[in-house]
């Protein structure tokens, strides 16, 4: 379970985010939604932990991840996977090697094996020689999720990994993720500002906006009582709908 | 005419030097003298050039190279000092502190080709460390980040993601390096060590075998275009292979105190060679000899040095504006990509065999020296500005022309508040290398001209530089402010790309 307790950053005289708090069971996918420059992309590379908290902590299964100012735990030592907007791709290896990256600790054969079992879970067998510089947008986003499930991570953080898709490959890449996620019951965390992206995700809803959480439920909840004249038309806008006003 | 075609017209301007080189040598082609030439001297040269390149090339990229990583990944107090002065060897030229160090110490190897090595290399070093830096800028920080989140610790960060993406500036910086030291003239001579350089002046000016001397200059000036080749297309160029839209660069993370001690040791040692013992013994003959200097002479040769070195500047300045313009964005820039070739060969050869181009036209005078050594730099100039137009989005340009905007409106009001840390750094690059330029003002000085590094070779030459002291603080003196503002644009550039 991941606990995030009343978390703030300060940078400056600016507050990036202010008392955040929730929690995530295991198994459970969470989007956190809000407009752009709210402190998503903060707060999760606040759990990621590049970033330390100025107050409040944050835990994984018990286990003090950082708090006030100090991070614990190091990135590298958190089986945090993490997904980016560009994907990241390392430019100097091909898709197969990308998606081995993360699994040096194994030995050659499991190594081998466990690449191949995802380069055919995100359909990239085709591509498997391939130079990334060639990629399209959507082949991009699968091998930075195949490297990123290769890895088995605890838990998994999506940075708006499908706003630089069109609407096709977007949802097709989110039934891809949904399945694997329900696959392997790997707790995730989508980071978008796109309500419907939102809304086909996750089972749970973070709204934040200025760096304060606005509404926490589960999706049906939130649609249903958005709780705020803000929530509400944030939320239709970004359904498309006419505000009820 | 075609803009294109202007531009080609202008590369040829500045890349004539070296294609009259080039042409002559094929014009003046003999089977009889290159066997000549082959059974004789050149063995000899090209030992003595590979020992002496390969060796310098290697200290440049030691003491550059780690310097760079340390000041651009860690913030420490004291980090923009060690930034300084990793540049500071600018200011003291390898035919320097050749000087320096013979006149200084008897031991042998002070009068070696391997401290020859050592002293090109510790001149070259801030070359190294200028390009890494501006490598390192642009490595998105998400590859290093997503290392992390795969369970990679610092090490394993920079060993599997950092080293491999820097390879290709890294090969880029050697080949800059290793053109530095094959064109070297003033400290190879100094030394007494019979490099390439060394042999087209010995044939040319010495023994009076113009053919030979064709056929040196020739070599030189093609060995330059093989160099020059990776240090455009994996220099600047190659890394927008890693780019795709909108990245993050890596964030300076905060050093210890032991480990801001280190870095500083570290940085102190590696400019140890290059600038400060040079600087020591200069200064303590310069303390010794200054009441008993007659100033006049200083303060003129100091005055032709600034003129000189303030109209490169200006020349290269007006040249790259014009190149700009021509150019503006985008796809103009790399269709663009062949003659700027031409332009980087021309910086990479020897300034011995461009001296030769510019005495074959038969034209002289303080103009000529400072024209000469102008087109010699305007690379430094040309090729960061390209580099910088192709990576500005096409639409900013565009989107002035459809306001109404010139083509010279779109230069002033839009391209040149974006390029203007570019030229700034590149502009105070120039002044530095006119400053201390040796080679090309030596062979086309006119009668009565004088400036700070000639005085000091000619010094050296009959094993005076005591004498010259006075003068190689003033020259050092003349370009801190320069490195200074040259070192705070390198400090502050790259964190956050558009």
């Amino acid at each position: 379970m991941l606990e995030v307790n009343a978390v703030c950053l300060r940078l400056g005289d600016r507050d990036l985010l202010s008392d955040v708090s929730f929690t995530l069971g295991q198994g459970e996918q969470l989007a956190l939604l809000g407009p752009s420059g709210g402190g998503k992309t903060t707060l999760l590379r606040l759990v990621m932990g590049f970033l330390a908290p100025t107050g409040g902590s944050l835990s994984w299964r018990g286990r003090r991840l950082s708090a006030e100012g100090r991070v614990l735990v190091p990135t590298e030592q958190r089986r945090f996977g993490m997904v980016f907007q560009e994907a990241a791709l390392f430019p100097h290896l091909n898709v197969t090697d990308n998606v081995a990256f993360g699994l040096n600790r194994l030995d050659r054969a499991d190594r081998r094996a466990r690449t191949d079992e995802w380069l055919a879970r995100l359909g990239l067998e085709a591509l498997r020689r391939r130079p990334v510089q060639g990629l399209s947008g959507g082949e991009r986003q699968r091998v930075a999720l195949a490297r990123a499930f290769a890895a088995q991570p605890d838990l998994l953080l999506l940075d708006e990994p499908f706003s630089n898709l069109d609407r096709l490959v977007r949802t097709e890449l989110l039934d891809t993720l949904r399945a694997v996620l329900r696959e392997t019951r790997t707790t995730s965390i989508l980071v978008t500002h796109d309500v419907r992206d939102a809304v086909d995700f996750g089972s749970d809803l973070l709204l934040i906006a200025d760096g304060r959480v606005r509404r926490r439920g589960g999706i049906a909840e939130v649609l249903a009582d958005p709780g705020s004249d803000w929530t509400r038309r944030f939320l239709a806008c970004g359904l498309g709908q006419t505000d009820p006003g | 005419m075609p803009y294109p075609l202007l531009l080609l017209a202008l590369v040829a301007v500045v890349s004539a030097p070296g294609l009259y080189i080039l042409g002559l040598g094929v014009a003046q082609f003999s089977p009889a003298w290159w066997t000549h030439l082959a059974d004789t001297v050149l063995p000899g040269y090209l030992a003595d050039s590979l020992r002496v390149t390969g060796g310098a090339t290697l200290v440049a990229l030691a003491l550059g190279g780690p310097p760079a990583w340390l000041t651009f990944r860690y913030a420490f107090p004291g980090r923009g000092w060690c930034v300084f002065t990793q540049l500071l060897p600018l200011t003291l030229p390898a035919y320097v502190a050749a000087g320096l160090y013979m006149e200084a110490f008897t031991a042998d190897f002070f009068y070696s080709r391997w401290a020859l090595a050592m002293e090109l290399g510790a001149a070259a070093a801030p070359l190294v460390f200028m390009f890494l830096r501006l490598a390192l800028a642009r490595l998105p920080a998400a590859l290093f980040d997503t290392a992390a989140s795969l369970g990679h610790g610092p090490l394993a960060r920079f060993w599997r993601v950092g080293l491999p993406l820097l390879a290709m500036p890294l090969i880029a910086a050697a080949c800059l390096v290793a053109a530095e030291a094959l064109g070297d003239f003033g400290a190879a001579s100094r030394l007494g060590v019979t490099t390439l350089s060394v042999g087209l002046h010995d044939q040319w000016h010495a023994l009076q075998r113009q053919e030979l001397a064709t056929m040196l200059a020739l070599i030189l000036f093609l060995l330059a275009a093989l160099l020059a080749t990776p240090v455009i297309r994996l220099g600047l160029r190659g890394q927008r292979a890693h780019h795709a839209g909108s990245l993050q660069t890596l964030q300076p993370l905060k050093a210890s105190a032991a480990g801001a001690l280190a870095i500083h040791l570290a940085c102190l040692l590696a400019v140890l060679p290059g600038f400060w013992g040079p600087l020591a013994l200069a200064l303590g003959w310069a303390r010794e000899r200054l009441d008993k200097t007659n100033l006049t002479p200083l303060f003129q040769d100091a005055g032709t040095t600034l003129a000189t070195a303030l109209a490169c500047v200006a020349v290269c300045l007006a040249l790259s504006l014009v190149f700009a313009y021509l150019l503006e964005t985008g796809e103009r820039v790399r269709r663009a990509d062949r003659s700027i070739w031409l332009v980087a060969v021309n910086y990479l050869t020897p300034s011995l065999v461009l001296a030769l181009a510019w005495l074959a036209s038969g034209l002289s005078g303080h103009g000529v020296v400072i024209l000469a050594i102008a087109v010699k730099l305007l690379p430094l100039l040309l090729l960061p500005l390209a580099d910088a137009l192709g990576r500005l989005p096409a639409a900013l340009g565009e989107t002035a022309r459809g306001l109404g905007c010139s083509r010279g409106q779109v230069l002033r009001r839009v391209l040149l508040p974006q390029l203007a840390p570019v030229l700034a750094g590149g502009a105070l690059l120039v002044f530095v290398l006119a400053a201390t330029e040796l080679t090309l003002s030596l062979t086309l000085q006119p009668f009565g001209y004088g400036a700070l590094s000639l005085r000091i070779f000619a010094w050296a030459g009959i094993q005076m530089t005591q004498l010259a002291s006075v003068w190689v603080v003033c020259l050092c003196l003349l370009c801190l402010y320069p490195i200074w503002r040259l070192s705070r644009l390198i400090d502050h550039s790259g964190t956050t790309h558009a």
